[in-house]
């Protein structure tokens, strides 16, 4: 619809690992697509499959991994059939990624400095003292103090969340298109993840960069995207703008997670409620919906026969045959019983 | 206006990203943590004192290394030869002295030479990993199941002794130890993330073994080299001693040993000097070296 907003397509990717057990496919069939300055979530269960999405887009799946099939375009540029050395210099330069852990994802023996001075000097081919200014400045920009002295310290003199921003900064360094954000805040303290999440915001809008964020934790999707991605098993199950994700979602499996989301703003007393047991292993995953062994409302059709994503209205799509008009008794049913 | 104590205070909005404690670097700490090691301090001090010595003595004494003077031949250690002389009528201090050198050259040169094939080659083998890995390291154990010095002795006798032969010699041969080290410190550390983050910002492999993995093992690298100087300086003085090493008159501790032990009963102190000097040394070395294991160790840090 809109092709000249668009920044990023996937289409059918298809990423597994060939283990000596067999072949486990960690991303099965997704495909999505993501605008200029547009941020989405990417939500699910530890192990259904997105970092191994994110590395997809980056080709940074280690062995014995490969992208089976599919189609990655980024900006017009077909992303799988570049070469290594072509892809090195998309990494970093169009497409940057920032971790989970800020403690091990910095070099504990060169300056901070120095690591966000790399990309420059790679990609934009700028001197050492162009690249240390852009660096006080890309410093000064993710909000740390005394940039220019901070600039020549090592990571284990910043704080987890100034190590984070630091991340940050060597990730946006180059004023990448894509920035993916790979649980950005899970191991930081939660006055530290609204800070994160609230720069990361601040920025999309002053780089217009356009931001994957990959979390478990509902939570935090709100306030930076505009849309959401449920995955589970290696499969998108459900997808819409944030709305009908928080207040109409069709899927058994996102109504879990959003109920296992603890929330301040709740006026009556609400129970958490776990999602009972473990996302299959996918090296065999179960017949049928891949969610049907850990689901309450499972039908007959569920064990059987795997539901397409099926249109539920403005962009709202669901994998889940409770969406279907045959299914509506079982669906009054859960409904009735708080979904 | 008279300020209460219950009036706002002014604050600095940016002090509170700061962090109060002060910071130490790594090095640093390691320093701090090295001088409390006695016997690594006794090393250090022997040796910075060797080296000295070594670079000004020979110029302070009144002979040279090959001044010959027959009617002082073999004279015990008294007020103008310290250490005595030789069955020459050369003064012993001065060679000894001399002999430092050649020693310290010969150990520093070729523990550089041999710590740079075998952190490039260890280097690859971790990060290449797989077959790579495996074909490298085999290659590394059948020539471990050679006696090396039995290589090195056929090395000298193809290209004839010399200070520059023996040093390629050794550094050639020694390095399968610092090789086996960078390997399993690379194995361990390419799974580490910043290594994945290095990824994706686009360096490339050899980027990330030299700028990132590399400066990271720095520590195995510094005990593995100071430990293996006198490993060279020993080396030296055994091809010396079997008349391998430096030709006359040039004098090193080991062929000043090797001229000296016929006279053993007679001039004792002709061997004692040189072979004091070898054990001292090789001693301060693997003090300092122990130290360094110590200092280094980030397990130690607290």
């Amino acid at each position: 619809m809109h092709t000249d907003d668009r920044l990023l397509a996937i289409e059918d990717l298809k990423t597994s690992f060939f283990t000596y057990v067999g072949e486990v496919k960690a991303v099965d069939g997704v495909s999505f697509d993501l605008d200029k300055a547009e941020a989405i979530a990417i939500v699910g269960e530890s192990g259904c499959g997105k970092t191994v999405t994110a590395m997809s887009i980056l080709r940074l799946i280690p062995p014995p991994g490969r992208i089976v099939r599919g189609r990655i375009t980024l900006d017009g540029q077909d992303l799988l059939a570049k070469s290594e050395r072509d892809m090195q210099q998309v990494r970093g330069n169009d497409v940057s990624m920032i971790f989970q852990d800020p403690m091990t994802s910095l070099n504990p023996v060169l300056t901070i400095g120095l690591q966000i001075m790399e990309p420059l000097i790679l990609h934009q081919g700028m001197s050492k003292e162009a690249a240390r200014q852009r660096a006080v400045e890309m410093l000064e920009l993710v909000g740390i103090p005394h940039a220019a002295r901070r600039v020549n310290q090592y990571p284990h003199q910043f704080s987890g969340g100034m190590r984070q921003r630091a991340m940050i900064a060597m990730a946006l360094a180059c004023n990448p298109k894509l920035l993916l954000a790979d649980e950005p805040t899970t191991s930081l303290d939660v006055t530290i993840q609204a800070q994160i999440i609230e720069l990361m915001k601040d920025l999309k809008q002053k780089l217009s960069t356009s931001i994957i964020l990959i979390t478990h934790d509902l939570g935090i999707v709100a306030g930076l995207c505009s849309r959401v991605l449920v995955m589970y098993a290696g499969k998108i199950i459900e997808t819409g703008p944030i709305k009908a994700i928080y207040h109409d979602a069709r899927h058994p499996y996102t109504w879990g997670l959003l109920k296992s989301v603890p929330r301040l703003d709740a006026l009556e007393k609400r129970r958490l409620v776990p999602i009972l047991g473990q996302p299959p292993d996918l090296l065999r995953p179960p017949a049928g919906c891949r969610f049907h062994p850990r689901c309450g409302h499972a039908m007959h059709i569920c064990l059987e026969e795997e539901p397409e994503l099926f249109e539920a209205g403005d962009g709202h799509r669901v994998a889940c045959w409770l969406t279907q008009p045959q299914a509506a008794g079982v669906l009054k049913e859960a409904m009735a019983g708080g979904r | 206006m008279a300020t209460t104590p219950f009036a706002r205070a002014q604050q600095d909005p940016n002090a509170i990203q700061e962090i109060v404690r002060p910071s130490v670097t790594y090095w640093a700490d390691a320093w701090r943590r090295l001088k409390q090691s006695r016997t690594a301090m006794f090393g250090l001090c022997f040796l910075a004192f060797l080296i000295v010595v070594a670079l000004l003595g020979p110029a302070l004494t009144p002979w040279t290394y090959s001044d010959q003077d027959l009617t002082r031949a073999n004279l015990p250690p008294n007020r103008t030869n310290w250490f005595g002389t030789d069955d020459l009528g050369r003064d012993l201090l001065t060679r000894t002295l001399y002999g430092a050198r050649i020693s310290l050259l010969i150990g520093l040169l070729a523990s550089f030479i041999q710590s740079s094939i075998g952190i490039i080659y260890g280097g690859i083998s971790g990060f290449a990993g797989g077959r790579t890995d495996n074909f490298m390291m085999r290659i590394v154990d059948i020539l471990y199941g050679i006696p090396v010095i039995l290589f090195v002795i056929i090395l000298m006798m193809i290209f004839g002794a010399g200070l520059i032969n023996i040093v390629i010699a050794i550094g050639a041969l020694y390095w399968l130890g610092m090789a086996r080290i960078v390997r399993g410190q690379i194995l361990a550390l390419k799974e580490q993330e910043f290594v994945l983050a290095a990824r994706t910002i686009g360096a490339g492999p050899w980027r990330i073994l030299f700028r990132h993995l590399l400066p990271n093992c720095m520590g195995p690298i510094i005990v593995t080299l100071t430990l293996s100087i006198p490993g060279a300086i020993f080396t030296e003085a055994f091809l010396s001693f079997i008349g391998l090493g430096v030709s006359a008159p040039m004098a090193s501790w080991g062929t000043m040993a090797a001229d000296s032990y016929g006279a053993l009963r007679t001039y004792p102190w002709q061997l004692l000097f040189p072979a004091g000097a070898i054990s001292l040394t090789m001693l301060a070395f693997n003090f300092l070296g122990d130290g360094l294991r110590d200092a280094l160790d980030p397990r130690m840090r607290k």
